[in-house]
């Protein structure tokens, strides 16, 4: 499986969001997209699974352009787990859970017993199985983002997208969040692309990472390359000390604000 | 299964089984309690079922079949028809229903296309502009009321309350095909609907084409919507309240409440429409009656659930 | 400094105003005589029966009564009807009717029944034999029987020896079985003595829109219970009906042993003699209803030569109780044109104030039945 992102250009109205956004990605790996917030991050994320139409360039998956895709096939394709989820009616999480199937659900048929199956079994992936009875509404943070990867994964991607999926989480769960996320992307062989503005995170769990900074890439390629002292100061205006740990990979240390050249 | 022609259950069962009665038995019986019984079915049925398509597609619970503006259209279509005689040339006595159906259509497509723009369609800017077109057809059958003399204005005054005292047979046979229609529409969407009431975007990502059920849920609470005015006037707050007390029994899966919906609906209707024929010396439009238990029950689900409304 | 001068100009303006507002208060709390609103018109303030304006001999009385409010008595000189008929131009224009219904050489009689209004006008010919009992909304048809009722008994209609005659109460009873409820009655005429509460079938409703089906039903079995065998019609006002409303009550009359359904319609002076004449023919009262037309006419005829002789006109503003003017389709108009005056302010809408007194009406017409308070009505009270 190979995502190819060929010269995506996005604007609302007439404001560029996005400018010439070209990489590749393939199964089983974990790319991390880097940039701060207003850089087009999740921007990116909506054209690469045909949520919004780019002004220019492509976005194909094995070769077939996502925009000649019906909703239907491309949620084969590829999951979503977005940033905010607002229920304005309290569904059970075995209820919620169940809706990552449409797209694999006959209209006519209704839900068959392997339907069923996966939604369990992507309940117990993602330790859900517990209150799989209870109104999604009850839930916490943590425990929402872990129905909604669920629901995700009852869609049996190909690509798992994720947008800031640690955000607002307390550290242990954002450390949860991450091994759960790396350890399914091993197990079922997906592509995973996720969004963060979080450094530490990212140069902990990614494979390969990529930065943006004002709808452009800056950097790309391993983990270790993207995430330097440079590239920190320059886009992110931070000072950082990187080094390798073998317990955690790559350690990022934030000294503080970068001084600004000039001025020190 | 009560009127004012007074039947014992009984002569009922006589009449039904082993066909008895009087012809004067049987004509009550079978050309008017009959047909203003299927009638309150079809509406209450599709107006409930509808109701429930406008609060997931609006994800509100407080979104009724005329949110979109479309009873007014109707009020509207009903009040020229009433007044000036409108269609009578092509429908004859049928150009007030006929004028009202018409209308809940040509609202539908004002606001539909006022609320279209490049990008597409957003919710909440489809709900402003079915308050706006709305209220302006609330407007301008206000008008028709000022200018109207005194039969005619009892005349709009009395169709904008909803009564099933002129349903028969006929009004029946008019309103079965786009009522059923838009109810079978809905029904086959309930698991779209689940998804979209759980968030557009998301249900789009998970495989929905949002944009054809959101056509799809208008088009069939118009059917619904203008075949229940077009035979008895507006009804109110059927729609809210129906699909609204079932989510709170067994929560918001459309798979379980779609049919619920469906035999609830019917169910009330009738019973309020029995309340307000039989309960009173002199009978009541039904619409009053609803909207008189609907809009404390309104102001209670206010006051209890306001979380759930505005988060 | 902004803010400053405005918050002085509010303060001055409200001085000015709530000094006028005392003023004005004071000045009209003062006044015996009355003034303000409508008063201001020093227009003729008059007041008429609603029932008595839509095709019942009521129209010609109510006619008669405005002509002696506004002008003083009626002239002695007596007509005939020979005279009336001779001079064409009254003749043709108020009293050749087209009858609405005949007597067929069977001795049934053959009625027009008639929906909607205008160019939208439908008329079914009903065929019945004669009426023993009436179930009818509003009020006219009532009134009309009631008149001729008291012709056949003898009795001046409305009189202490009217109110005493137990053969005309039994009569009408009988033949006003039940229709409009009598609350209504109550409220809009002067009829609710001549009625028996526990034998009338009462509608609980005052039109044909609002009559529950399954209420006319039992209405209908209710009067067939207490009188057996007689022929009972339904009667109501057809203006605001349809043909497919005809159609469908009509089966449900005849299926619960009604004979016909009929509505009617009118809207001029000429409507109301030819209903006049067809309820006198269908409920065998044609004695009564012949002379009684007779005399309609010549009285109308007395009116219309007096007019003759009164030179000017009149701008007449009627004012039903919604408060808004009585429109200009119906009987009320048809009554003003015969008085020959000025009806552009009898147009259906709301007039307020400032337009009445640039219009200046000098009669200003209200409802008898118009329960509204007289300062409400004349538009003094704030």
């Amino acid at each position: 499986m190979r995502l190819i992102v060929d010269g995506v250009n996005f604007s609302y109205e007439s404001k560029e969001v996005l400018r010439g956004i070209t990489f590749e990605a393939k199964a089983g790996e974990v790319l991390g997209i880097m940039g701060q917030n207003g850089s087009g991050k999740t921007t990116l994320l909506k054209c690469i699974n045909a949520g919004l139409r780019p002004s220019h360039g492509v976005v194909t998956v094995d070769g077939r352009d996502v925009l000649d895709m019906s909703r239907r096939e491309i949620a084969k394709e590829m999951a979503m787990v977005m940033q905010s989820m607002n229920m304005t009616f309290p569904f059970t999480v075995y209820e919620t859970v169940l809706m990552g199937r449409y797209s694999r659900i006959d209209s006519f048929s209704g839900e068959t017993r392997e339907d069923v199956e996966a939604t369990y079994e992507a309940m117990r992936d993602t330790n859900v199985i517990q209150f799989m009875e209870r109104s999604i509404n009850e839930l916490s943070g943590g425990e929402r983002r872990r129905v909604l990867i669920a629901r995700a994964l009852v869609q049996e991607p190909r690509v798992l997208l994720l947008d800031e999926p640690t955000l607002h989480l307390d550290v242990n769960h954002q450390f949860e969040l991450m091994n759960l996320i790396t350890r399914l992307a091993r197990e079922k062989s997906m592509l995973v692309v996720f969004v963060t503005h979080d450094i530490v995170l990212a140069a902990r769990y990614c494979d390969r990472a990529i930065m943006m900074s004002d709808g452009e890439i800056v950097s790309a390629g391993l983990t270790n390359d993207v995430i330097t002292p440079e590239n920190l100061r320059d886009y992110f205006k931070v000072e950082a000390e990187i080094r390798e740990d073998p317990r955690v990979g790559l350690n990022v240390t934030m000294i503080g604000q970068a001084v600004p050249p000039g001025k020190g | 299964m009560v009127g004012n022609y007074k039947l014992s259950p009984g002569q009922v069962f006589d009449i039904l089984f082993r066909g008895g009665g009087s012809s004067g038995d049987r004509y009550i019986l079978f050309d008017v309690r009959i047909p203003r019984l299927l009638c309150c079915c079809l509406v209450g049925a599709g107006l409930s079922v509808s109701g429930l398509a406008m609060q997931s597609l609006f994800k509100n619970p407080m979104a009724s079949p005329s949110i979109l503006g479309i009873s007014s259209g109707a009020a509207f279509g009903a009040s020229i028809a009433i007044s000036f005689g409108v269609g009578a040339g092509l429908f004859g006595s049928f150009n007030t229903p006929v004028l009202a159906f018409v209308f809940c259509f040509i609202t539908m497509g004002i606001v539909y296309a006022i609320a279209k723009t490049r990008y597409g369609v957003a919710t909440v800017t489809l709900l402003l502009a079915g308050v706006a077109v709305g209220a302006f057809f609330n407007g301008m059958v206000s008008l028709m009321q000022y200018i109207a003399d005194e039969d005619t204005l009892s005349a709009i005054v009395y169709w904008t309350m909803g009564s099933f005292n002129k349903c028969g047979w006929m009004s029946f046979r008019m309103a079965i095909v786009p009522v059923t229609a838009g109810i079978i529409a809905i029904v086959m969407m309930v698991r779209e609907l689940n998804l979209v009431s759980a968030g557009e975007e998301q249900a789009a990502n998970m495989g929905v084409n949002v944009r054809l059920v959101r056509i799809a849920a208008i088009v069939a609470t118009s059917l619904c919507v203008g075949g229940s005015v077009a035979i008895s006037g507006t009804i109110g707050f059927v729609g809210l309240i129906v699909p609204h007390i079932f989510r709170m029994i067994v929560g918001p899966n459309h798979k379980v409440l779609a049919p619920l919906c469906i035999l609830g609906g019917a169910a009330f209707m009738m019973a309020m429409d029995t309340i307000a024929k039989a309960a009173f010396e002199v009978s009541l439009p039904v619409g009053v009656l609803t909207a008189l238990l609907g809009a404390p029950f309104f102001v209670y689900v206010l006051r209890t659930r306001r979380r759930d409304i505005w988060e | 400094m902004n803010t400053k001068t405005l918050a002085i100009a509010a303060v001055a303006v409200l001085l000015v105003a709530g000094a006028g507002a005392t003023a004005y208060v004071l000045t009209t709390d003062k006044e015996e005589e009355k003034t303000g609103g409508l008063y201001d018109l020093e227009a003729m303030v008059l007041k008429v029966d609603m029932g008595g304006i839509t095709a019942t001999p009521n129209i010609v009385y109510t006619i008669e009564m405005l002509y002696e409010k506004v002008y003083g008595k009626l002239p002695d000189a007596e007509y005939t009807l020979d005279e009336a008929r001779a001079d064409t131009e009254f003749w043709d224009a108020y009293c050749d009717y087209k009858p609405s219904a005949v007597k067929n050489k069977d001795g049934t009689y053959t009625v027009d029944s008639k929906t909607g209004r205008g160019k939208n006008q439908v008329t079914t010919k009903v065929t019945m034999g004669r009426v023993d009992c009436i179930i009818s909304t509003g009020s006219m048809y009532m009134t009309t029987i009631y008149n001729l009722l008291c012709h056949k008994h003898g009795v001046e209609p409305y009189s202490a020896e009217a109110k005493g005659s137990d053969g005309l109460k039994t009569d009408f009873q009988k033949l006003i079985a039940g229709g409009t409820s009598l609350d209504y009655v109550e409220g809009n005429t002067e009829l609710i003595g001549y009625f028996n509460k526990a034998t009338y079938a009462d509608a609980g409703a005052n039109s044909m829109g609002n009559y529950d089906k399954e209420t006319m039903g039992q209405n209908i079995r209710d009067v067939l219970g207490l009188h057996p065998g007689s022929n009972v019609v339904v009667m109501g006002s057809g203006s605001h009906s349809d043909q497919a409303f005809f159609e469908s009550t009509d089966a449900l009359v005849k299926e619960t042993g009604g004979i016909a359904l009929l509505l009617i319609a009118g809207s001029t002076i000429k409507d109301a003699f030819a209903n006049i004449e067809a309820l006198g023919m269908i409920t065998g009262l044609s004695a009564q209803s012949e002379p009684l037309l007779k005399d309609l006419q010549v009285r109308l005829y007395a009116v219309y030569k007096a007019l003759k002789t009164q030179e000017g006109t009149h701008k007449v503003y009627w004012e039903a109780s919604n408060g808004k003017a009585v429109s200009g389709r119906g009987t009320s108009k048809a009554v003003m044109d015969f008085m020959g005056w000025d009806t552009t302010l009898m147009d259906g809408a709301e007039h307020d104030l400032e337009n009445l007194n640039q219009e200046k009406p000098d009669i200003i017409v209200f409802y008898s039945n118009d329960t509204r308070p007289e300062d409400v009505r004349m538009r003094v009270a704030t």
